[in-house]
């Protein structure tokens, strides 16, 4: 989407010509450049100084002028984690800290991500979305970085806390990812075809055919 | 004869034109943060956007 959508559009096109400039990494060839960044997730957009140092990160898809105006900020300072730490020390605000654990997260720092996510629990109720999104997101750092029983301990919480609701529906996909991760598929398959049996309206129920048929070899309508 | 030699110069005279056209359409990107920072004039920040096939 970022190359067929934001760097076709004009608008980044004049920002990469005039302003900053655009460095595509292919991230399977070059491990090293990717290593060296910690990436987390794809696409992921770093910005650096000349010499290489990071200033901060986006990570996912946004629009253009989100995107461009993003970067803008934080060549300014504006929105990057020492500004956002400042800002939490100044106001202490759980929204605050989720967004800071999110960024150590993506910088590939789960210790500190940990003590924020830590924080947002401390700091308001046990049973509110936030803190259901937390469990979710600490799950997803885990699986990240490969631990995959802490992961799956993280999304059975996030269900058993949250159950009927959709934040119950979202661990139990990652339950099935993080195993198919894991590269346990019996356990994968078993998880994806009781999503498909607990949510067969979702939007995600199509997904988990997919992976069925990919895990099995078997097509997506034996599994409907 | 000649009309075909016309023409297919008219091509070959086109495709380079064509293909700064479809050039034109991205955002201008290196591959590498040395290239980069070697032909950045004054721009003094880089975006890398780490991507793949899949």
């Amino acid at each position: 989407m970022l190359d067929t959508v934001v760097f076709t559009d004009p608008k980044a096109i004049a920002f990469f010509t005039d302003e900053m400039v655009l460095v595509k990494v292919h991230a399977e060839q070059d491990t090293l450049t990717r290593q060296r960044y910690k990436v987390m997730g794809f696409p992921t957009s770093v910005l650096v100084r000349k010499d290489g140092t990071e200033v901060d990160r986006l990570v996912g898809f946004d629009s253009t002028d989100r995107y461009i105006q993003t970067f803008r900020d934080f060549s300014k300072g504006i929105g990057t984690l020492e500004d956002r730490v400042a800002k939490f020390e100044a106001a202490p605000h759980r929204d605050s800290a989720f967004a800071i654990a999110e960024k150590f997260k993506y910088k590939g720092e789960s210790a500190q991500a940990e003590t924020w996510y830590a924080k947002v629990l401390e700091m308001g109720p046990a049973d509110d979305s936030l803190a259901g999104e937390t469990h979710i997101a600490l799950g997803d750092m885990y699986m990240r970085a490969k631990e995959y029983p802490r992961a799956l301990e993280a999304m059975a919480t996030a269900k058993a806390k949250f159950a009927g609701t959709p934040l119950a529906e979202m661990a139990d996909i990652y339950t099935a990812v993080i195993h198919q991760r894991a590269g346990d598929t019996t356990a994968a398959v078993s998880a994806y075809e009781q999503f498909i049996k607990s949510y067969p309206e979702s939007e995600d129920a199509e997904y988990a055919r997919t992976q069925i048929a990919k895990l099995t070899g078997k097509s997506t309508e034996d599994s409907k | 004869m000649k009309k075909l030699v016309m023409t297919i110069a008219l091509v070959l005279l086109a495709l380079p034109i064509l293909a700064a056209d479809e050039a034109a359409q991205s955002a201008p990107f290196f591959s590498s943060l040395d290239s980069a920072a070697a032909a950045a004039g004054e721009r003094e920040y880089f975006v890398l956007d780490f991507y793949t096939d899949w």
